[in-house]
């Protein structure tokens, strides 16, 4: 691929993978040029980051219920 | 490398569970006669110490699976008596999280899905791929302006959305999105294909990108 000239559609095809950190190091860098260049790309970018955020902090946090941890740890044979 | 390791664990983790599911202080010592490394009371230190402070962190993801608060605790307390009796297999400095993230996604999908109604629609693949992104951009301007619709929404809607997700689809985004997980982490933990991970996710996160807008337009937060 001749990442000089790297286009819109090229990115955003690599840009899920890019986001999850699962593209090569030498693939990274001429995205990271396009975006740095091209305002509707990084506009998606931020917006798939800004989402993934959310989803993130929305989904991942939750109290424990009161009393669970001691159930568990006393099915474990624990006293504490 | 550890993915061995935690596949041989994970296996004796069901082993053990399969021996009964009433926790029993007597089993775990059985258990872990035949494993080093330490000696029970290392192990029980190294339990409580790197363990169990993981339990908030999977509460949330069992939540997420079972989608409801009884199953959810009960999931959890299976997941950690499989992995104290499997501790000693475990090895000390690779990716604990991930093994007991492993633990609880088997045990899941071993004992707990078939009790449950799951929902059965399976997100197209037909979902264009800027869906969300598209239709909140006609309202406003900007990734931030964008984003701030989604984060005006509760909790608990972005969640019902997850769990809205049929199985296959919502453990994927659960275990990348929410718990960050890598592709190569999830295909272990899933037994399945990398390839097959990547298009999970893919058709997992339009799905959801879907439901959200949906949620978005219900709540009004946008014209339409």
């Amino acid at each position: 691929m001749d990442w000089s000239e790297t286009d819109c559609g090229e990115v955003l095809n690599l840009l899920e993978r890019y986001l999850d950190h699962e593209v090569p190091q030498e693939a990274r860098i001429p995205i990271e040029r396009h975006l740095a260049e091209c305002e509707d790309c990084l506009d998606r970018k931020e917006f798939r980051t800004r989402l993934q955020a959310i989803v993130r902090s929305k989904c991942g946090r939750e109290e424990l219920p009161a009393g669970l941890e001691s159930r568990i740890r006393s099915a474990l044979g624990r006293s504490d | 490398m550890a993915e061995g390791d935690d596949g041989a664990v994970s296996e004796a983790a069901r082993r053990g569970a399969r021996e009964g599911s009433s926790p029993r202080a007597g089993k775990r010592r059985d258990a872990r006669a035949s494993g080093p490394p330490g000696t029970g009371t290392e192990l029980d230190e190294r339990f409580e110490r790197e363990a169990l402070p993981l339990m908030r962190q999977l509460f949330a993801a069992a939540l997420r699976l079972t989608r409801n608060r009884a199953d959810a605790e009960d999931l959890l307390q299976e997941t950690y008596l499989r992995a104290y009796r499997g501790f000693s297999g475990f090895r000390p400095g690779t990716n604990l999280r991930g093994w007991l993230y492993r633990i609880l996604t088997n045990t899941y999908i071993n004992s707990y899905r078939k009790r449950q109604r799951e929902p059965q629609v399976v997100p197209e693949d037909t979902v264009e791929e800027w869906y969300l992104y598209d239709r909140l951009a006609r309202e406003g301007a900007g990734a931030s302006a964008e984003a701030e619709v989604l984060e005006a929404l509760p909790d608990e809607d972005v969640q019902a959305a997850l769990e809205s997700l049929p199985e296959q689809f919502r453990m994927a985004v659960l275990l990348a999105d929410v718990e960050g997980f890598s592709y190569r982490e999830i295909a272990d933990m899933l037994g399945i294909p990398m390839g097959t991970v990547m298009s999970r996710l893919h058709r997992g996160r339009k799905a959801l990108e879907r439901r959200l807008w949906e949620v978005v337009r219900e709540r009004g937060l946008v014209r339409d």
